[in-house]
């Protein structure tokens, strides 16, 4: 039977230890974007309902009132950074949030409250696959 | 039980309809009951129709120094308006020829000179405002001088229509009364023209964005809306049920003329705000196209689109045949289409070049985002399309024309073209980004489908707007 010697025992040390610190560091981007992530989509949820709420009240009494250049600017906003947060996550209906573009006449009311639906919907989707793995970095930071 | 008499169409043996047209088709038996507007001259994007509008008031402006240099003869013989008769417009029924204003306006015009040092010294601003300013000028005299004016500029565009629509034309037609803008000199001469069968007279035609019911200045207008500044205050009665109207008080147009000529404060209010409302001042015929006649045009069109072979033995029956389509869709906010138009150096040539005269929606949007009144279609007769095709339309693209054009073709383009058409808007070194839409016969046929069920197309080519600018961000 052939001894390791003091050497290779050494950087056999050495490199599992490595290893357990490259494990380590993964675990602690992994966390760390868990936490960003939550902490972000928390944040476009609150945009998010806020500006469907606000927008569903106008659709319910004036449905083909065109929106305001200013509506159409927050709701671009959203949608921008909704598709940026589900942007490797494969979701295909996500990718397809595309920006308003008014090109002369300003999309009606429902239109927007339809699309804002959407996003939301694609939030609730992000929520759902993420929600354990949350409750993990919610312990972990506690 | 009388014939009818020939339609414009019928006379010439050709297929042009008011539908597909750029001019006003004239009704060859009578007058049409509409007006040469200089006002939309004056609100054009085109620099050709903003010179027009100029050189009318030069003519004005001639007259008042003569006026002032005491030359009557001269007032005379510039200020001389008679009806033209080869446009055939006019509010006479039954008949192609009015009165005109012959040797009248001069006196009219010295008249108002005399007593008006006021109106001397403000000069005209625009010349329909001789409507609030002499009794003896209405609508129809408006437009009377403006044809005048306007008549070999009007000659120049009647022989381009008629190449385009091959409308024959007779070789010298004696013409009368043109003004030779360099000399302000009335003039006669002859020159190639399609001629009335009916009446054996020349025919000159009249590009339909210059044209209205009614010039957007008016007197009637300005009665119903400014002229009550000009009134004595009615007295505020007090009112109770099945009390009787009270009456307005109703001027006659000799009293209000008079008015003005005192305080022309009121005419320089009125004139200010319909150049503020100028957005709302657009070309109308007196008969638009109705359903059956949008119907017919519309079959017409697409039977012929089925009918064109690609490749290049019937790449000018495609090109010609896009132009009458793109008229008959989005005419009077696209306007003036000009064919094979070629660069101020001659080194290149655009397909088909459109003035952009919207006034709302997706093309107003166009002119204001990409700064330029022109938009340019290049027509390509052929299978596929491919992506030098996209490079050739990309070069036609700059800070001269436009930054917005569209390859019309049969077929919709490759995933490679379409790669292509999103590479040369990200490439492009400065804002506005250069955008190509590339516009199919599917494209076509929908907005000819949407056009003769009584829909705009302009939302069409919104939605393919929209859906690039969505696809490429």
């Amino acid at each position: 039977m052939v001894r390791k010697t003091q050497q290779e025992l050494q950087q056999a040390r050495k490199a599992a230890q490595a290893e357990r610190e490259a494990e380590e560091q993964e675990r602690q981007k992994r966390l760390i974007w868990l936490f960003e992530a939550k902490e972000r989509h928390a944040q476009l949820v609150s945009v998010a309902d806020g500006l469907y709420d606000e927008l569903d009240k106008l659709a319910r009494k004036w449905p083909s009132m065109p929106v305001t250049e200013r509506q159409v600017t927050k709701v671009n906003r959203l949608l921008g950074a909704v598709r940026q947060l589900l942007e490797d996550e494969g979701d295909e209906f996500a990718d397809a949030l595309d920006e308003v573009v008014p090109a002369g006449d300003m999309p009606e009311t429902r239109d927007i409250v339809l699309i804002l639906r959407e996003a939301r919907d694609a939030l609730d989707r992000f929520e759902s696959k993420y929600e354990s793995e949350w409750r993990t970095v919610h312990r972990a930071d506690g | 039980m009388t014939e009818r008499p020939p339609s414009f169409g019928q006379a010439f043996g050709i297929g042009v309809t008011q539908a597909d047209a750029d001019f006003v088709i004239p009704n060859l038996a009578t007058d049409i009951p509409v007006c040469v507007d200089p006002f939309l001259l004056y609100k054009s994007r085109d620099p050709l129709l903003l010179d027009l509008h100029d050189r009318l008031l030069a003519v004005f402006g001639r007259a008042f120094e003569l006026h002032d240099a005491g030359d009557r003869a001269g007032l005379d013989r510039l200020i001389d308006f008679p009806e033209v008769n080869a446009i055939g417009f006019g509010y006479t029924q039954g008949r192609i020829a009015g009165s005109g204003l012959g040797w009248q306006l001069n006196q009219l015009l010295a008249d108002l000179l005399e007593t008006s040092e006021v109106i001397r010294e403000r000069g005209l601003r625009h010349v329909e405002e001789l409507q609030l300013l002499s009794v003896g000028v209405g609508p129809d005299r408006v437009s009377d001088i403006t044809a005048n004016v306007l008549k070999l500029a009007l000659v120049e565009y009647t022989q381009q229509q008629s190449e385009l629509w091959r409308i024959p034309l007779v070789s010298s037609a004696p013409l009368s009364h043109y003004l030779d803008h360099a000399e302000m000199e009335w003039r006669d001469g002859y020159f190639d023209l399609p001629v009335n069968p009916l009446s054996g007279a020349p025919l000159i035609l009249v590009p339909r964005r210059i044209v209205r019911l009614l010039p957007w200045i008016n007197y009637d207008d300005f009665y119903s809306k400014e002229a009550q500044l000009l009134l004595p205050p009615r007295p505020q009665l007090p009112r109770y049920p099945g009390m009787a109207k009270q009456e307005r008080l109703v001027i006659a147009k000799k009293e209000m003329v008079a008015k003005i000529r005192e305080s022309p404060a009121v005419l320089d209010r009125y004139v200010a705000r319909k150049e503020r409302d100028s957005g709302a001042a657009l070309p109308l015929l007196h008969d638009e196209p109705d359903a059956p006649q949008l119907r017919t045009t519309g079959d017409a069109l697409l039977a012929r689109l089925a009918g064109i072979p690609t490749g290049a033995a019937a790449a000018a029956d495609y090109q010609l045949l896009v132009y009458e389509i793109l008229n008959f869709l989005f005419e009077p906010d696209l306007t003036g289409g000009q064919l094979e138009v070629r660069t101020y150096l001659g080194t290149e040539r655009r397909d088909l070049v459109y003035w952009n005269e919207a006034e709302r929606s997706f093309w107003k949007y166009a002119r204001e985002t990409y700064l330029s009144p022109l938009t340019m279609f290049e027509v390509k007769n052929v299978d596929a399309l491919e992506s030098d095709h996209i490079n050739q339309a990309a070069t036609y693209l700059g800070a001269r024309l436009d930054m917005l054009g569209f390859v019309v073709t049969r077929h919709s383009p490759s995933a490679a073209v379409v790669r292509k058409v999103y590479s040369v808007y990200n490439d492009s070194p400065a804002l506005p980004r250069k955008v190509i839409l590339v516009i199919s016969d599917s494209d076509l046929r929908k907005m000819i489908d949407d056009r003769v069920a009584g829909r705009p197309a302009t939302p069409y080519v919104q939605d393919l707007y929209r859906s690039f600018r969505s696809r490429v961000q």
